[in-house]
This record gives structure tokens, sequence and C-alpha cells, in this order.
């Protein structure tokens, strides 16, 4: 991990932290879109993963259901003993024991209870494709990004097309009339 | 013998919109063959297998392969193209690597056989090869950092992909339509502009990168 990864990642997990802490949903939600340029100009795994990870605690955190459920204090004392252990390794630059944490981060919701364990995983899935979008929306290709973040092109086209990304100034090329052109022209 | 090469993109639009049936008259008209290469049926059948949410898709595609309607193909080389393609950007003195294999494997392949078109629904490759510099200002913009264009990466890529038609799955479908393929579905009681509206719109709401704009165009042709 470049020492440039390594000072983000410290930088978002703090912020992390803080939000849950101060119940700032607000600032996760920003950290989470933070994230996003690290992880489009790098491509490697860490910053994947912690764009994954913040943007999944954003979602899990806004919303007070998932509070209410059976199993949740466990979840969340885990989860933020985890997050405090992930910070002081990388911290002390002990990048093996940081990306173990992470790892164990992704596997607490196999220990929770099933009624609670189904939406937390349906929002660290959703995440992934989310982030894959904003990457696809940054200007990494379809096809890229489907491979960064693990997801099909069938997913991440079918939730993109959803967005504005295709209203971008920057996405117009030849006018469609010359296109239809072309296209008319292949099939007299 | 006349020939198109479609990126994974494309025909997943058409697959997820279900206007394969159309596509299939077009392909009697164009009377050439259709090509797809091994990373694209990857991505198109393979990878998907292996989901529950896309299965059928991917069991339907692979049935229009075995029968021929996509022919698969792989270009000699594609990695001069990848490398020139992924050394275009910098940011912070990271080269920015910007497409995947599945992409520069099929844009090589229509390059290799002068391919008609290049059909590709996704942005980015589309970008690249049109006008790399507005590829440059979005990155910049989305980034919100500096991003470098190595023009010299740049001139190589434009090099070898010039001449390059690029068209996407919007563009066919539309010329289906105009001549009448799409009729046995659309009831002809919507006006065609409203036709129109809702074919393009249901293609791009499947992923297809056409602008709102581009649409409102379309519905006054």
């Amino acid at each position: 991990m470049d020492p440039d990864t390594r000072n983000q990642i410290e930088l978002i997990l703090k912020g992390t932290l803080e939000g849950i802490k101060n119940n700032d949903m607000l600032k996760i939600g920003q950290l989470s879109n933070f994230t996003v340029h690290g992880a489009s100009t790098r491509q490697d795994k860490d910053s994947i993963t912690i764009a994954v990870l913040v943007y999944a605690l954003s979602k899990i955190y806004g919303r007070e259901y998932y509070k209410r459920q059976k199993g949740w204090i466990n979840f969340e004392k885990k989860l933020q003993k985890k997050l405090n252990n992930a910070l002081d390794a990388i911290k002390k630059k002990d990048i093996n024991t940081y990306e173990n944490i992470l790892k164990g981060i992704f596997t607490i919701i196999d220990g929770l209870d099933h009624n609670i364990k189904d939406y937390i995983s349906v929002v660290f899935e959703k995440a992934r494709v989310n982030k894959a979008s904003r990457l696809y929306e940054h200007g990494i290709s379809l096809g890229k990004t489907a491979d960064l973040l693990g997801v099909t092109q069938y997913e991440l086209m079918d939730y993109a097309g959803k967005t504005f990304i295709a209203d971008s100034a920057e996405a117009q090329t030849l006018n469609i009339l010359e296109r239809i052109k072309i296209a008319r022209s292949l099939f007299k | 013998m006349k020939t198109l090469v479609f990126d994974t993109s494309s025909i997943i639009t058409i697959a997820m919109s279900g206007l394969m049936d159309p596509i299939r008259e077009l392909k009697k008209r164009f009377a050439g063959d259709f090509y797809i290469t091994p990373s694209v049926k990857v991505e198109l059948v393979d990878n998907p297998l292996k989901t529950k949410r896309f299965a059928l898709e991917a069991m339907l595609i692979s049935k229009l392969i075995e029968e021929g309607f996509f022919k698969v193909s792989k270009p000699k080389d594609f990695n001069k193209l990848m490398k020139y393609a992924n050394s275009c950007f910098y940011a912070h003195e990271h080269s920015i690597k910007i497409v995947h294999l599945g992409e520069m494997e099929s844009l090589a392949m229509a390059v290799e056989i002068n391919a008609d078109a290049y059909v590709v629904d996704e942005r980015t490759t589309r970008l690249l090869v049109e006008n790399p510099s507005k590829l440059r200002e979005l990155l910049e913009r989305k980034l919100h950092t500096s991003v470098r264009m190595d023009k010299d990466a740049v001139k190589e890529f434009g090099k070898m992909v010039k001449g390059i038609k690029i068209i996407r799955s919007t563009e066919m479908v539309f010329v289906a339509y105009e001549k009448g393929y799409l009729d046995n579905y659309i009831p002809s009681r919507y006006l065609r502009k409203n036709q129109v509206d809702a074919i393009l719109w249901g293609m791009r709401l499947k992923g297809c990168a056409i602008s709102t704009e581009e649409i409102e165009k379309a519905k006054r042709l």
C-alpha cells in the first residue's frame, strides 16, 4: 500500500468513526463520495474495499429500522471494535493486520441473526454496484469498473441506466443524426 | 463480406430490452456477420451464469452464439491498443486505467477486420475513440483534480483506431423501427414520437449511454 493510499484510508476511518459516534450521517455520506476519487485513480484493492465499506455503513447507519432489529447492538459493538482496530493498524503501518481486519468486517454479518443479516447482506451487495456505477460516472469504462468491483456488467448497466450519467455534457460526441445515418447506411 | 463488431454493453442493452427479434430481422438485411470476441462472451455468458439474477439472459445469449448469430473470434493482438488506452490519462502521476479487456479486444477486432462499424453502448470507449479531450475533461471534473493527457499515447491510440465508425444499439433499433421490424410488438395506435421515446428511453434505462437531448432529436426525425 502506497503512503498516499494509507493516509487517505486513515482519514476515512477516523472520519467514519467520528460520524458514527456523533450520529453524523452526512459526514459518512461525504466520506463515501470522497473515497470514489481514490478508487477511480488508484484502482487498488484497498481503495475499493474502503469505498464499498464506507458506502455500506452510510446506508446501514442511515436507517433507523436496522437499529431496531434484534442483533443490532451486538453487530454495532463488533463493527466499531473492528473499525478502531483497523485504524490502529493503519496508523502503525501494519498493512497485513489492517487487511485482515477489513476482511473480518465483511464477515461479521455471517454471525448475525437472520433477520438483520439479510438486510445488511443486501446493503453490502448494493454498495458494490453503487460504487461501480460511481466509478463509471467518473470516466472509468463499464468493463473496467465491473471487473474492479466484482459485479456483472448486467448489474452495472441496470443500475447506471437509471442515473443521469448519459446526460453529462462531455458524453456528447458525434451528433445522433450522423450516427443514425451510419446505421441507415449499414442496413439499406 | 460486411461485418459489425459488438462489445458487451450493446448486446446487454438489446437483450435486456427484449429487442433481439428486431435485430434478427435487421441482420437479414445486413447480409453480413456479427462478431464478438472471447472476452465479450465471458462477460455476456460465463460471468452472469455464476449468478442467479442474470443467468437467464446469459443462457439466451449463449443460444445466439451457438446458432452462429454472433460469431466469436479473437483479434491477433489487442495488447498495444490496451496499453495506449490505459496510458492516455494521468492523475497524481498515476496512470488511470480506464478500459478493460473486453472493450479493447472487441475494438481491436473491429480495427483488424476493418468492420463496417463497432457497436458500443458504454460511454468511456466511445469517448476515447471519438474525442479523448472530452474524456479528460470528464475525468478532471469528476475527480476534482488535474488530469494530464499523454499526447503521444493518445496520438498512437488515435492512429490505430482511425476510421472506426461507432454506433450504439439505439441507432440499430431505431433503424429497425423505421423499417417496421417493431410493428408486431408495438401497437400502431401510439404516436410515432411516443413510440420512439418509449423505445429509446427503455434502452437508456437498461444502460445504453444515450442522452435525453439525443432522444429528443431522434423523436423529431
